[in-house]
């Protein structure tokens, strides 16, 4: 019937315009969220359509802010996370330029009801073009749009630059933040990008702290860190010093060293807890207070970097194959920090 | 002395669906559903003293009769149940084994009433029936392959081999 193949294929941004108005967007990310990472994946494989603009990224992206993203003023955020792997980004930029992309966008924040939209770009930088676009596009709506990446010097530029023209544009970068602001968000994005942005020569000890003491601030602590440093003593003094169920870190494709961190921080004290049989990395974002490591290395590098650790064990979410190379396996951590 | 017993016959709600269709439902079955426990508490329906038949019908017109049927016998299955706390809720492991058997049977139907049920489910906010319902379509896609996955809900395939070959290896750990 209709509806079934509308549902069939309520898979990804693109579909979804044709979807949304038999089923809510929530209902089908919530079907999604019982799925677990390999089911997904195999989601992707069965049409065109749904590996172009999506990817699992996206849905766990949309689905963690539908998690997280109602706050105390009832506003919702919708986190959309682009993933510009250089074989994914010519489709993207079809989407963009057949409007498929937009509307998808668009279609998702009027069928919830979004009242700010973060645009979290990843991996590469993100195309003028592809900025303008979204920029001109959601003006009329009065959104927040922010720019939530590794900020790239041209991207910081591009936001500015359209700082006017676009209702509201703010760069949540940890280097960007300034304090005075913090109330109107409820989400604050602790994130570093390249040297020049890097969290300790950004923020110190006491700014850092201060934001996250902030009332009624829910803390994203995401990965991009420059060194293994820098998580390792952000972790350990958002620990000491806030409400740890405030906190979620989230460790994108960190690095050996970043891991090397977290193990560190384990050492010293902060409990890990073996978590056996989580279905998916969202169940991690969902639990809180854990750190989820989405970890691509060589697979014998990291069976051996586990066992030195004896932590073997610890690894029970996915082990697979990275698509881009075939060759790495790709494993994803969670325990409570 | 013998007093006669005044029976209170429980109180009921009048819902009519999009096919004009009136259904009959004990206050007590129909407060699973948020949407419409919340419209008869602002119009104070609870406290008027008026007969069923003449009582105002709440329509539902994003629900057709043989759903909203449905629903009200999944209300009157669980009315017994614990009322949810959504923040554990939200806490919990996102399974799939754990739909009651009644609830199984009961959504051992055709996919076409099935999604109709999450529209009404979700319309109507009735979280135990539509987390059910949802948890049952998350098991018709688990396990399968793609092509199971497309042949079970009509998929177009719009690959051409080339590209699939590609995409195939791309994610061929998903196939182990």
């Amino acid at each position: 019937t209709t509806i079934d193949r509308q549902l069939a294929t309520a898979m990804d941004v693109n579909t979804l315009t044709l979807t949304l108005e038999s089923l809510p967007m929530e209902n089908t990310f919530q079907i999604f969220s019982y799925l677990g990472i390999k089911d997904r994946k195999k989601i992707r494989l069965c049409s065109k359509t749904m590996r172009d603009v999506s990817g699992e990224c996206d849905l766990f992206a949309t689905e963690v802010v539908f998690k997280f993203g109602q706050d105390r003023d009832d506003n919702r955020e919708v986190l959309f996370m682009m993933k510009h792997e250089d074989k994914r980004f010519p489709e993207l930029l079809c989407a963009i330029k057949d409007n498929t992309f937009i509307d998808g966008l668009k279609r998702i924040c009027s069928s919830i009801r979004v009242d700010r939209l973060h645009i979290r770009t990843e991996g590469q930088p993100v195309d003028d073009e592809i900025l303008e676009k979204i920029a001109t596009q959601f003006d009329f709506w009065k959104l927040h749009l922010e720019f939530t990446s590794r900020v790239e010097l041209s991207v910081l530029r591009f936001a500015r630059e359209h700082e006017r023209r676009v209702d509201d544009v703010r760069i949540i970068n940890c280097a960007e933040i300034p304090i005075p602001e913090l109330p109107r968000s409820n989400i604050i994005y602790v994130g570093t990008g390249k040297e020049v942005y890097t969290a300790d020569s950004a923020l110190s000890d006491e700014q850092l702290v201060q934001i996250c003491q902030q009332k009624h601030v829910k803390i994203y602590v995401v990965g991009n860190f420059t060194s293994s440093e820098t998580f390792y003593k952000i972790v350990k003094i958002l620990h000491a010093s806030v409400d740890m169920e405030q906190i979620v870190i989230t460790l994108d494709d960190p690095g050996f060293h970043r891991f090397l961190a977290a193990i560190k921080l384990r050492q010293d004290g902060l409990q890990i807890l073996d978590d056996s049989n989580p279905s998916s990395p969202q169940v991690a974002l969902e639990i809180g207070n854990r750190v989820l490591i989405d970890y691509h290395a060589g697979f014998l590098e990291m069976d051996t970097f586990l066992s030195t650790y004896g932590i073997m064990h610890y690894v029970s979410l996915v082990k697979g194959r990275i698509p881009e190379d075939n060759v790495h396996p790709v494993y994803c951590m969670t325990f409570p920090i | 002395f013998l007093f006669p017993i005044k029976m209170t016959s429980p109180r009921m709600i009048k819902l009519t669906s999009n096919d004009d269709k009136t259904f009959e439902v004990e206050r007590d079955v129909i407060k699973q559903s948020v949407t419409v426990n919340t419209l008869i508490t602002d119009l104070n329906m609870d406290d008027e003293d008026v007969s069923v038949e003449n009582q105002m019908a709440i329509p539902l017109p994003n629900v057709d009769a043989a759903t909203l049927e449905m629903v009200i016998t999944w209300c009157k299955q669980h009315r017994e149940d614990p009322p949810r706390n959504e923040e554990e809720e939200e806490k919990k492991e996102k399974r799939t084994d754990d739909i009651p058997e009644w609830d199984k049977t009961f959504l051992d139907v055709e996919q076409s009433v099935l999604f109709a049920l999450i529209l009404a489910a979700n319309y109507m906010d009735i979280k135990g029936l539509l987390d059910n319902c949802c948890k049952t379509v998350a098991n018709m896609i688990k396990g399968k392959t793609p092509d199971e996955i497309r042949k079970h809900f009509n998929i177009k395939n719009d690959f051409t081999p080339e590209e699939e070959e590609q995409i195939r290896k791309e994610n061929a750990w998903c196939e182990d």
